[in-house]
């Protein structure tokens, strides 16, 4: 890089440092300005020296105002060596010498001082002191011994050091920079300041002048600003006991720092004057009060004068802090900043060389520390401004622009200092920047009617328009103070730092996670969720941090007795909770207030709060996390990172876990292409299990293969065992050795199906697995479930729970079921059946004892035999299927109850184990483990399913022999003739159809005597019925009567001379009785016959009627031939 | 010491688990002396009257509690649904407020057995839950002397169980089980789409009154309609050609795919298997009874 003709002096760039070593004495003094403000402070401390015993002191003073810098110049004006003294007295001459007579003679030099300089951090304040004192004492010292020692301890060996030089020096003098973080840390450590008032009070009891001087950004009292009230008076009063020394340089003096920085090559620096000074008039007229500047400001080019009158104010608000000073404007390399304007303008002389100007300045702050600032005291006016000039932008041209970031720039820092822009400076200071007056006048005319500039009377200036009204700041330290009492601030502090548990899973691979917790409260849910057990996927241990003490007890009880927890003391809570309240007060504000609603520019500014105390928030609970002290079931942890706690207790927790390094499957959610690899290894243990590595080619690597041979083959799951390839039930030796926890693992499934008590779902299964001490991941779960179940093939039955939402039974596994296993445990269940020496010879005794019914002889397999019971029992007739049993013919021949207990059994299962190992035995009251349980239960079997089978037969029977003797019949040709004849002659049409149905039977070889039932009973065959079967009996006989009667009144003898008559009557047991007898029509006619008929009416003529009928009928009766009697 | 007095009741709804229950109960137990009883809510389908008709003649005498149940009633003077209706300022029952299980069958069943309770009786009451249903509550719990009887689940009787039962005892399904898949009143909203429908075709009578009971008391109804179906679906929207259309056609889709995803019974292979309206609840991937308790759906 060529040179530049304007360098910034960099010596002012960094910020001092008090105790930094080697500090080239000449070359500080002579960067060191001296103004008016440090000689103050050098002759409030001097002569207080002399005059009182005030020997404590506070410096108070924002950041980068050069304090440090002041206490080493005072160091060296004391220093024990006289010509570094000498040095130092030259500087303060050269200032006024006067003065630097006085302030010699005031602190007695002779031997000069000895100065202990001391940069606090955030530890113990009295431990740190008294190793800075042994430092610069030159004395050596222990580390640990000096931590050990208490608080007082260490003041008083402090007071001895110090009075031990009480001959080689005039006095000890300690510098405390940074003295704020020191009193940050007995705020955090909940110490009180009494080290301080003791500190304050050995230099006034110190036997050798002991002075302390201090450096703070803000007075004592603010560092306590979250303590409650009692202790900030507290602070306050500590205070006391410290002069404190407001130091605050004026403009003037930044004005002095800033040009005594640049430095500008002589001909540019000519040129700068010649050609600026126009500039700088409408500044000097207008801000009087800066006239004598003049000459500074003139240095302070080639920044426009502008900015160097506004870059004191900026460098003194609070956003400039944390090295953001002055300097760090004018050396840092950062986008739009003064380094980057000399570059592109001070490379070589121009004819009319470039000022930085206002608009430059504020692109650099806004491009650097808009999210600084928007979180400052001066977020309100900043983003008013952003606004003004976004709306500038839009509707103007470039000077718009350049006016309005002007105005906001003095409107944003000028305003205290009386920097105000009145129309007429910004009219003078454009036209001196070359634009034409009438230019800049329609400019401000226009920002005003845009609202973008306001004028103020009060003021007579321009101001940036206010967009809003609404003063956040303040707002939200109001309601800080409305809400910091009472509230729960934990409520905004979720912790969301998700902590891996790394070195387990470079062990294991398995991949475990761990979650974080603030909790201030313990509630049920609390206590729940440390209760249930986490699954695959799930954070396996929660870290909880107390947010009080008063439940820090409770807390540890719960640890005890779960598991998922580790508690943490934290250092300190109190940031976090005073930001948190920040935050719970900025929501607040936001929700409450509804003129926020309408006040963008406020609205925007409470966000940036809001977004800022939430990042600050999750820092906190980062470090708060990481700087806790952890215990575990009630025991340390080892220290470090939160992972190495996570990898301890996930070591503990699951000392099972197998280890399987796969990152495609060894984990809570694999990926899409390793879920299809998945279900694809799935596949191929489904098919090929019997052949080597499953049939993968050898040449040929998909991720299938790959997962099979890392989770599977070298897991010992699939082995060569004699009858080949196979899941094996029992693993080799070599294997168990290689894969013990493997091997628990699948021992454990085993347990759980075999000890359950029925059936067990693969969830039920991947449970177990999931919990300690195997913590199997949720990818591995469906594999080794598979496996599982191949192993144990023979030995379980597998039931899918299907669209009915009933468990069905599967004769084997299938890709539906596997498929399950995979995507629906819950779905799948399995049920394991050891079969017995009982049960074997149980099977082969059912076997022979169905053998005859339809059975292929010697099929021993369960489902073989069961489906053959059920399928006897599907194909009887309808009405035996659901018939109560009850005997309908005969009183003996009524369903057995063990019959009917098995056909209900059998009708509605669907489990063939459970029906032949559990329900058979159970029905037929037999005691399972009796050895001879399968001779019995084939007995018994066979006699219900005979009974069952034997039902309609006998039904049928019982309707024949009905029949028979209702008709006085056989099943003859007589009888088929019979028929014919009442077919012929039978009007009902039942009967009719009761002659056909029987003659068709009888003609066609006896079959199917159920279609005359069926006219009886008045149902097809398959809806017969218990009561209309009965009721059909009675039916049966009725139709008899009916067809003896038509017979007897249409007997159709060959001769048709011949009439039949017949007579029914009953008996003297009053059953029915029929007679019936045949004459020749003729007989009526012949004269013998009618005079009979004569005689028999004379001779009953007698009689009275009734007697009439009963003398004819016992005649008759006893010539008429009597029908065989009727049945009931 | 006096023995405690025990008055065993069962409860009949119409439907078949607790017809069945009945019946089973009086093969297995026939020591018992079961008071039966069914509340009658005066909005039963015929199907349902007959059916009661023909359990009575197996079971002996049946109590019918409540109104409209002819004129030998007990318990006169309970109110009617359309008072009820009108008490609930014309919101009809939903599954958010089921009232109408509360007002019809809850309280007087309570008002009958407190008869008993009151003569110092313990109640036993027989529910019809299965052995493969799962847990849940037998009954809404009333503060009284009253214990749930779970016999089905006693002796691991399943739904397959059922059919077999009542057949036995010379019985059928219920006819209303061709078109629909519950008892209870016509206008039980637990209805799926596809039964409001049937319910339109088999009774338009009754379907018509049930619309009625969703136009409520002229402008009296506050605050939003409900409806039987649901919030936005009155019952005249099945009225349109059209949507009685997709109704069927998505029910036809439903049965398909439930017959797709059921397993065939490995014991019963080669011999015929069917589905019926019994598994509609199921075939909608629903509880079954829809989450309707017991009181009315078994």
């Amino acid at each position: 890089m060529s040179e530049l003709l304007v360098n910034i002096n960099q010596r002012y760039k960094s910020s001092t440092r008090i105790d930094s070593g080697n500090v080239d004495i000449a070359s500080f003094l002579d960067s060191f300005v001296l103004h008016g403000t440090a000689v103050n402070i050098l002759e409030t401390i001097s002569k207080d020296y002399e005059g009182s015993d005030q020997r404590a002191y506070t410096l108070t003073g924002p950041y980068g105002s050069g304090k440090s810098t002041l206490g080493l110049f005072l160091s060296l004006l004391l220093d024990q060596n006289s010509r570094t003294r000498k040095l130092a007295q030259q500087k303060l001459e050269s200032f006024n010498i006067e003065f630097a007579n006085s302030f010699h003679h005031r602190f007695k030099i002779k031997k000069g001082w000895n100065v202990v300089k001391h940069v606090s951090s955030l530890t113990s304040p009295a431990h740190a002191f008294l190793e800075s004192t042994y430092i610069a004492f030159d004395i050596e010292f222990d580390h640990s011994t000096i931590e050990a020692m208490s608080e007082s301890a260490c003041l008083t060996a402090l007071q001895s050091t110090i009075e031990s030089r009480q001959n080689q020096s005039d006095g000890t003098i300690l510098l405390l920079d940074e003295l704020g973080k020191a009193l940050d840390f007995q705020s955090r450590s909940n110490s009180d300041l009494h080290l301080f008032q003791s500190l304050a009070d050995i230099t006034q009891k110190s036997k050798t002048p002991f002075i302390i001087l201090g450096f703070l950004h803000q007075s004592f009292s603010e560092y306590a600003k979250n303590k409650d009230a009692v202790t900030q008076k507290e602070w306050a009063k500590v205070q006391g006991r410290y002069r404190d020394l407001g130091f605050n340089p004026s403009i003037d003096e930044s004005l002095v720092l800033v040009g005594e920085t640049i430095d500008c090559e002589l001909t540019t620096r000519k040129a700068l004057n010649d050609n600026c000074s126009i500039s700088l008039n409408p500044v000097l007229q207008h801000f009087a009060i800066h006239a004598r500047n003049e000459k500074i400001l003139r240095k302070t080019m080639p920044l426009d004068p502008l900015v160097s009158l506004l870059l004191g104010p900026i460098s003194r608000r609070r956003f400039s802090q944390n090295e953001r000073s002055l300097f760090g404007f004018l050396a840092s390399h950062e986008k739009h900043g003064f380094r980057e304007f000399l570059i592109a303008n001070y490379s070589a002389l121009q004819d009319k060389p470039a000022l930085y100007g206002p608009e430059t300045l504020w692109d650099y702050l806004h491009h650097n520390l808009h999210h600084v600032i928007t979180t400052s005291q001066d977020s309100k006016a900043w983003l008013e401004g952003c606004d003004a000039i976004y709306r500038s932008e839009q509707k103007g041209e470039w000077l718009h622009v350049v006016a309005a970031k002007t105005i906001a720039l003095m409107t944003i820092f000028g305003f205290q200092h009386n920097l105000h822009a009145s129309r007429n400076f910004i009219i003078d200071y454009f036209v001196a920047r070359g634009h034409s007056l009438q230019a800049i006048k329609e400019i401000l005319s226009d920002l005003e009617s845009w609202s973008i500039v306001i004028y103020r009377q009060q003021h007579d200036a321009l101001f940036i328009f206010q967009g809003s009204d609404i003063d956040i700041h303040n707002m939200v330290l109001d309601k800080i103070t409305a809400v910091s009492h009472g509230v729960d601030w934990t409520t905004v502090c979720q912790s969301h730092q998700v902590v891996m548990a790394t070195a387990h899973y470079h062990r294991t691979g398995t991949m475990r996670w761990a979650t974080t917790q603030l909790i201030s409260k313990i509630n049920t849910v609390f206590i729940e969720n440390c209760k249930a057990t986490p699954i695959s996927g799930q954070s396996f241990v929660t870290f909880v941090i107390p947010a009080t003490v008063s439940i820090e007890a409770e807390l540890h009880q719960i640890a005890t007795q779960s598991p998922h927890i580790a508690v943490g003391k934290p250092t300190s809570l109190e940031t976090l909770r005073s930001t948190a309240i920040e935050l719970i007060a900025l929501n607040q504000i936001l929700k409450e207030e509804a003129k926020i609603k309408y006040d963008l520019i406020a609205k925007k500014e409470l966000e940036e709060r809001i977004n800022h105390a939430e990042h600050k928030i999750d820092e906190e609970l980062l470090s708060i996390f990481a700087g806790a002290q952890w215990s575990y079931q009630n025991g340390p942890v080892p220290t470090g990172p939160l992972s190495t706690a996570a990898s301890d207790i996930a070591d503990r927790l699951f000392p099972r876990t197998p280890v399987v390094i796969n990152e495609l499957v060894n984990r809570s959610k694999p990926s899409g292409s390793a879920n299809s690899a998945i279900k694809k290894l799935m596949n191929a243990m489904l098919e090929n299990s019997d052949r080597e590595d499953l049939g993968f080619y050898e040449e040929t690597f998909p991720p299938e293969k790959g997962i099979y041979l890392s989770a599977l083959k070298s897991k010992g799951w699939h082995q060569y065992k004699k009858e080949g390839y196979c899941f094996p039930k029992t693993w080799s030796k070599d294997a168990i050795a290689a894969n013990g926890n493997m091997h628990q693992l699948y021992l454990e499934g085993v347990r759980t199906i075999q000890f359950a008590d029925g059936m067990v779902t693969l969830d039920d299964i991947y449970n177990v697995w999931m919990a300690s001490p195997f913590g199997l991941t949720k990818g591995l779960l469906p594999i080794y479930g598979l496996a599982l179940l191949k192993s144990l093939e023979g030995q379980v039955a597998y039931y899918d729970m299907d669209s009915t939402k009933q468990f069905i039974f599967i004769p084997e596994l299938d890709e539906e079921l596997v498929n399950k296993i995979y995507k629906y445990p819950k779905e799948a269940g399995v049920r394991y059946f050891e079969i017995s020496e009982i049960q074997t010879n149980l099977l082969t005794n059912i076997s022979t004892a169905i053998a005859g019914k339809g059975a292929i002889h010697g099929e021993s397999s369960i489902l073989a035999i069961a489906k053959h019971i059920v399928k006897i029992v599907h194909t009887l007739p309808h009405w035996v299927k659901k018939t109560s049993g009850d005997n309908f013919v005969d009183q003996k021949q009524g369903l057995t109850k063990e019959a009917r207990a098995l056909r209900n059994k059998v009708v509605s299962a669907n489990d063939p184990y459970k029906l032949i190992l559990e329900d058979l035995p159970d029905i037929f009251d037999l005691d399972k483990n009796d050895t001879a349980l399968g001779m019995k239960l084939s007995i018994k079997l066979r006699t219900a399913l005979d009974d069952l089978q034997g039902q309609h037969r006998m039904l049928v029977a019982g309707y024949k022999s009905i029949l028979l003797r209702s008709l006085g019949a056989e099943f003859d040709e007589d009888l088929e003739r019979r028929c014919d004849r009442v077919a012929m002659a039978a009007n009902r049409p039942h009967i009719k159809e009761l002659a056909l149905r029987l003659g068709k039977y009888l003609k066609s070889d006896h079959k199917d005597f159920e279609f005359v039932m069926n006219l009886a009973i008045g149902a097809a065959e398959k809806n017969w019925t218990d009561t209309s079967i009965r009721n059909g009996l009675d039916q049966m006989q009725n139709m008899c009567v009916q067809f003896r009667r038509i017979e007897s009144f249409n007997r159709l003898d060959t001769s048709i001379k011949t009439r039949p008559i017949a007579m029914i009557s009953t008996d003297k047991d009053g059953s029915h009785v029929e007679f019936e007898g045949f004459y020749d029509r003729a007989s009526i006619l012949k004269p013998e016959v009618a005079i009979a008929i004569d005689k028999v009416k004379e001779s009953i003529n007698v009689l009275d009627k009734e007697n009439q009928v009963a003398a004819l009928s016992e005649i008759l009766t006893n010539l008429l031939t009597p029908l065989s009697q009727e049945a009931e | 010491m006096m023995s405690e007095k025990i008055k065993h009741v069962l409860g009949l709804s119409g439907g078949k688990d607790s017809s069945a229950l009945a019946l089973y109960v009086k093969e297995t137990r026939p020591e018992l002396d079961i008071e039966y009883f069914f509340t009658d809510t005066g909005f039963e389908l015929p199907e349902t009257n007959a059916f009661i008709d023909q359990l009575e003649e197996k079971l002996g005498y049946i109590h019918r509690l409540n109104m409209r149940s002819m004129n030998d009633i007990e318990g006169r003077g309970e109110k009617t649904f359309e008072h009820l209706l009108k008490d609930h300022g014309n919101y009809l029952p939903s599954q958010r407020d089921r009232w109408c299980t509360v007002q019809l069958k809850l309280k007087p069943f309570e008002r009958w057995v407190d008869g008993y309770i009151k003569d110092g009786y313990r109640i036993k009451n027989y529910v019809g839950i299965r052995a493969d249903e799962q847990e849940r509550n037998g009954f809404m719990v009333i503060e009284k002397p009253i214990d749930s009887v779970m016999p089905f689940r006693e002796d691991g009787i399943v739904k397959s169980d059922i059919i077999n039962i009542l057949q036995r005892n010379g019985l059928e399904l219920p006819e209303y089980y061709t078109w629909r898949s519950r008892s209870g009143c016509t206008f039980c909203f637990y209805q799926k789409k596809i039964e409001w429908l049937n319910l339109k075709e088999k009774h338009p009578d009754l379907f018509e009154q049930a619309k009625a009971f969703e136009k409520g008391d002229d402008n009296n109804v506050v605050g939003e309609t409900f409806y039987w179906m649901g919030q936005g679906e009155p019952l005249s929207t099945l009225d349109a050609p059209a949507v009685q259309q997709r109704v069927r056609i998505n029910h036809e889709k439903q049965k398909e795919r439930f017959n797709k995803k059921r397993r065939k019974i490995a014991l019963l292979e080669g011999l015929e298997q069917s589905c019926s309206l019994i598994d509609i609840d199921e075939i909608y991937d629903d509880v079954e009874g829809g989450g309707a308790c017991v009181t009315c759906y078994k």
